[in-house]
């Protein structure tokens, strides 16, 4: 389970301080689909960023399974993201010069595991990409390529899928397909949270967080 | 096997890494293998100008009794007086018969001087080859009106440190016909000498001893100052293209930060982007060292087959080099690794 208490965030600029998180509390149970939504800046990444461990609130704890979170070093924090955590980006990130199974196979090289090329055919089966393995990236339009990035999110068997606007730059047939396979995640026991704008999207979440100006608000 | 693919998808960051490294490793390994080259040549040609003798060249008149007691002193087998005179058409040579046993010179025809000749002081010479062919190869050559007959001629030779037989003519030492500045002049073999006893004789600055193995060693202690200078000197052109490639990868690396991000977000540790980057930068300069390594090759292939000079190539000197070299190229690398391992998924998002 993740649970954040009382937890802020301030980016220090040139002229002025930025609250991004102000005094955030929340809960976010296990085997869960949660979208986290609200304008543009008021805090949505950035709250996910704290989840996925990639930024360490100023204030505040951030728990997972009971875990400080808070206070893990560079060792634990690269364990959290091999095991625990993994996050899907609005402009997919996969390494161009890799194909298909290799980008996929990429969280397996980091956790010292081997799948051959028949298991990422089963899993690009499932993410609707099956003959795909050895395409490269500029081969693929942009709904394939987040499809492989959930593909590569499925073989790392994570337990918290993170997803910051992942239909962002995407058509509505092929945003629908995104959504769709995120919520099956579920019935991996993964714990998905995924943050956007688009209304229609969050009302597919079994949950909505709202944030306005670094607080929630519902 | 994607290491290598990763390496060849930034290429274009590489190419101008890989001639840089090749150029400086291609000056280092040129540097030695030709001075090495030059080195041995000389040496090879100063060892072969004569044997182990050495010369003691006396300044100024002092007669000659002296040099029988320095020979018994430092039991010195083999020595001869020489003395050489400026001559018109030749360079004359009177010895006794010692200096045929000191070097050794081969014969045409006839013989040296014997112990008879030098005791009669008879009119007898031998000439070298192109002294005899100056003289139209006759029986008799005239010296300061002094008629000498040809007992021996010498076959051509090499030149040694201190005679040239070639144009040389050699009467018996009793002669003295000089018209102005005589060189007075004695060798031995052996080397064995007390520069205080010559001193004792004739004063610190009265004479000079030269000998072969004294001028080997001084031709090499030059050659190899001149290629530790040289070498130094490519070693800066190393040093500019490791800061080059150093300055080249962290700039690469700046722009990397996404796919370092990708990385890391994907499970890689610092060590782990550390390491790939180390071996990426380790390949670019193994690369330039391979090309820097066949174009060492093809220069002194295309120098020995134009018959420039004599390419000696030592194998283990010019390995342990390499392997210096690869250690230059290695550790310079680790630095911009680090900076790789250093960089955080939040500095790579927020550069996306």
């Amino acid at each position: 389970m993740i649970k954040l208490v009382d937890v802020c965030r301030t980016y220090h600029l040139k002229n002025q301080d930025v609250k991004a998180l102000d005094g955030i509390s929340l809960e976010i149970p296990d085997c869960s689909f949660t979208a986290i939504t609200g304008h543009s800046g008021c805090g949505k990444t950035t709250l996910l960023n704290i989840i996925a461990g990639y930024d360490r609130p100023d204030s505040g704890l951030y728990l997972y399974d009971g875990r400080l979170v808070n206070d893990y070093d560079e060792q634990k924090m690269t364990d959290f993201y091999r095991h625990e955590v993994s996050m899907i980006f609005q402009e997919f990130h996969l390494l161009p010069y890799l194909n298909v199974y290799e980008n996929i196979r990429l969280p397996l090289h980091y956790q010292k595991r081997r799948r051959n090329d028949k298991e990422m055919d089963a899993v690009l089966e499932q993410v609707g990409l099956r003959g795909y393995g050895r395409f490269y990236p500029h081969q693929l339009s942009g709904g394939q390529k987040q499809r492989v990035a959930l593909a590569r999110t499925l073989v790392s068997e994570v337990r918290v899928v993170l997803a910051d606007e992942p239909t962002g730059a995407l058509d509505r047939e092929n945003a629908d397909n995104i959504v769709k396979l995120l919520k099956g995640m579920k019935e991996y026991g993964m714990t998905v949270v995924l943050v956007t704008h688009d209304e229609g999207i969050a009302m597919m979440a079994d949950r909505i967080i709202t944030l306005e100006n670094g607080h929630v608000v519902s | 096997m994607w290491l290598v693919r990763e390496l060849l998808f930034h290429r274009k960051q590489h190419y101008l890494n890989v001639v840089a490294n090749a150029m400086a490793v291609f000056l280092v390994l040129i540097v030695s293998v030709l001075s090495d080259s030059l080195t041995r040549g000389i040496n090879e040609e100063i060892g072969s100008l004569g044997l182990d003798v050495t010369m003691l060249q006396v300044y100024g008149e002092v007669n000659d009794y002296w040099f029988e007691d320095f020979c018994r002193e430092f039991d010195i087998k083999k020595a001869t007086l020489y003395y050489s005179f400026q001559h018109e058409e030749f360079s004359v040579v009177s010895c006794n018969e010692k200096l045929y046993e000191l070097f050794e010179p081969e014969l045409l025809k006839g013989r040296f001087l014997n112990e008879t000749d030098i005791s009669n002081n008879d009119n007898v010479a031998v000439v070298g080859f192109d002294a005899y062919e100056k003289n139209d190869r006759k029986d008799t050559v005239e010296i300061n009106g002094v008629e000498f007959r040809v007992i021996g001629v010498l076959n051509r030779s090499e030149n040694n440190l201190f005679v040239d037989y070639d144009s040389s003519i050699f009467i018996p030492i009793g002669y003295d016909l000089s018209t102005g500045v005589r060189n007075h002049s004695y060798y031995y073999a052996e080397g064995h000498y007390a520069e205080a006893y010559l001193e004792n004789i004739f004063g610190e600055n009265g004479y000079m001893l030269i000998n072969q193995s004294s001028l080997l060693k001084t031709t090499g202690q030059m050659s190899e100052l001149v290629r530790k200078v040289l070498l130094f000197i490519a070693s800066v052109s190393l040093a500019v293209s490791m800061t080059g490639m150093i300055n080249s990868m962290l700039a690469g690396i700046k722009e990397r930060s996404y796919e370092i991000g990708i990385k890391k977000v994907m499970g890689a540790s610092a060590f782990d982007v550390y390491c790939e980057f180390a071996l990426e930068s380790f390949a670019v300069f193994s690369l330039g060292l391979l090309i820097g390594v066949m174009l060492v090759i093809l220069t002194c292939w295309l120098i020995s087959s134009a018959g420039i000079i004599d390419i000696h190539v030592d194998y283990t000197e010019n390995a342990r080099l390499i392997f210096r070299l690869s250690l230059v190229g290695f550790v310079c690398g680790l630095y911009p690794a680090w900076r790789a391992g250093r960089i955080t998924i939040m500095d790579a998002i927020r550069k996306v």
